[in-house]
């Protein structure tokens, strides 16, 4: 549903995103991840046909970028970082503006449609500028989806909104890929990402990792089991390293960490071999790494082979 | 619906509750409006000697000089036209100030609001969204001078000799409304967009109304002083000037707005 193929932005010699290249499939939640400055936003910019890039080429809802712009616009719907609404209009009057522009057959269908299914129909002829950030963001979403986009390309969508607010517009942008949408999710917020991607993009200028987390996960910290034990002794130790399939072991206290290849395959044969050598199991579990941790490792090694390429070009 | 009638029903929706920009376009024509009455009463009636000024004798002499028929007029009837005639050339800062305010507003507002973004991303053309907004700032600072222009004839009427009313409501003076009013009502706000590309704020952009109001005023003092009088072909040639002119500002603007430059130079 959306195809880049080195996109690449450059604003008065400063490059703000290079060499970007990958594919969201339709009816998938895309997370675009990254840094202040990492090109997020002007990745957005290019896909919704507002900025043109400066070199690559893009196929957004079947429309090629820079051919076909005004067709892309029609198919993508956008939710900017700030609501960007108009305050003395009321909901429905700045829902009715947006519906007219993208061309919509039954206006009025479609407002009230979009007002109840975000609960603002009760207040759709107040003005907008009594209403809350919550509401606010809400009401910006209703305006991206007011012409049924097949592409939805969301900034931030839930910056600055309460947590139980912030639920409720995650909860929505859920329901939005049971329909079928294709959504571009910028966010800084990584317990979102994680909530809701599918796939994630480390973006820092250029495109530091593309997969779904579950890979990037396995990539970057291998598989390890978390063995909780009654008591560790030498003896368990030894009869763990002994296994031939054991990559690692570590042990802090009465915990064990042990890295597999395939924990699935290897897990019974430990069990076995710890039951064997004496070893009261408490609790086994596969060790878990937040989305945060994957992305911070993921700046950290950018930043490093960055200073590495640096230092070989001096 | 046509996406320009779209932004010019939005645009003219939100004006409408903007109460304080309604008034900062009504209270200059009232008082462009009310003041000519104001002192063709009081000057007679505080200083008898008052219209008896050297200046004002001055372009007495020269409209009797121009108009040789005003010669055979009562002095005061002279005053009131004297007086009328300049306040139409006064009636041209409103829609100058009503387009200069309505534009910075509608485009440096949409900055502040951060509204540009979402509206610039749905299929309307650049072309289409600067002529949405133009018409709507030019359209109603033209009618409200029309209308303003209106009342000054029935006052006139009303309230002045009946020998006032042709002598001002004459060719100059219907050029200067009918013609003059919209062409400068269109280079104020194609300079009102101009300078909205780079003001954070509307009173700021505002500014570049003094650019506009300068050679009004000079004339305005020119032809008080008795320098000059404005007849028809001088309005005509100044008209020809402003279409000109209108077209060079209207094409900067145009080059402007453009949708990558409002997003990444209007800061």
């Amino acid at each position: 549903m959306i195809a880049t193929k080195g996109l690449t932005k450059v604003y008065d010699g400063k490059v703000a995103v290079e060499a970007l290249t990958m594919e969201v499939q339709p009816g998938e939640i895309f997370g675009l991840l990254g840094p202040n400055g990492a090109g997020k936003t002007t990745t957005v910019r290019m896909l919704a046909a507002l900025v043109a890039p400066t070199a690559g080429e893009a196929v957004i809802g079947g429309y090629r970028l820079g051919e076909q712009d005004a067709a892309i616009r029609r198919s993508v719907g956008i939710v900017t970082e700030a609501p960007g609404l108009y305050e003395r209009l009321s909901a429905r009057e700045n829902l009715e503006v947006y519906a007219r522009l993208y061309g919509v057959a039954d206006v009025a269908r479609q407002v009230e449609k979009y007002l109840r299914l975000l609960d603002l129909w009760d207040r759709r002829d107040e003005p907008v500028g009594t209403f809350s950030k919550g509401m606010k963001q809400k009401l910006a979403l209703a305006r991206a989806l007011v012409h049924e986009p097949k592409v939805l390309l969301l900034d931030e969508p839930t910056s600055g909104l309460d947590p139980q607010m912030t639920r409720v517009v995650r909860e929505f942008i859920a329901d939005l890929r049971g329909q079928g949408r294709t959504i571009l999710l910028c966010t800084h917020n990584l317990d979102e990402a994680e909530r809701l991607c599918d796939r994630i993009l480390v973006l820092k200028t250029r495109p530091i990792a593309l997969d779904t987390p579950e890979a990037l996960h396995r990539r970057l910290f291998g598989r390890r089991v978390v063995v909780t034990l009654a008591e560790v002794t030498e003896r368990i130790l030894e009869r763990v390293r002994a296994l031939e399939f054991v990559r690692d072991l570590q042990h802090q206290g009465r915990h064990l960490y042990i890295a597999l290849a395939d924990p699935e395959r290897e897990n019974p044969h430990l069990v076995r071999a710890l039951v064997e050598a004496g070893a009261a199991i408490q609790f086994l579990t596969e060790e878990e790494h937040s989305l945060e941790e994957i992305y911070l490792r993921l700046i950290e090694e950018e930043a490093t082979a960055h200073q590495a390429e640096a230092a070989s070009a001096r | 619906m046509s996406p320009v009638l779209v932004i010019l029903k939005k645009e003219w929706t939100d004006l409408r509750r903007h109460h304080l920009l309604m008034l900062s376009m009504v209270v200059p024509a009232l008082v462009f409006l009310v003041l000519p009455f104001v002192l063709t009463i009081l000057i007679p009636l505080l200083d008898p000697s008052g219209w008896n000024d050297r200046d004002v004798r001055r372009v007495i002499e020269l409209l009797g000089r121009a108009e040789p028929e005003l010669k055979r007029l009562d002095p005061l009837v002279v005053l009131h036209i004297y007086i009328f005639r300049q306040f139409v050339l006064m009636l041209l800062l409103v829609p100058i100030l009503g387009a200069l305010s309505i534009a910075t507003y509608s485009i440096v507002g949409e900055k502040q609001n951060r509204t540009l973004e979402p509206l610039l991303a749905t299929p309307i053309t650049t072309t289409e969204l600067l002529l949405g907004k133009s018409l709507a700032a030019a359209l109603p600072a033209t009618l409200l001078v029309w209308l303003t222009f209106g009342l000054y004839v029935l006052g006139i009427r009303v309230l002045s000799p009946p020998e006032v009313l042709p002598r001002v409501a004459n060719p100059v003076g219907l050029s200067l409304i009918f013609l003059t009013g919209p062409l400068v009502a269109v280079l104020s706000l194609g300079l009102g967009v101009i300078v909205s590309s780079r003001a954070k704020d509307p009173r700021t952009a505002q500014q570049i109304g003094v650019v506009l109001i300068l050679p009004i005023m000079a004339l305005f003092i020119m032809q008080m002083r008795g320098f000059f009088l404005l007849n028809v072909q001088w309005v005509l040639a100044s008209a020809v000037a402003l279409l000109a002119l209108d077209v060079i500002v209207l094409k900067i603007g145009a080059r402007l707005f453009e949708r990558e430059t409002i997003l990444t130079r209007w800061a």
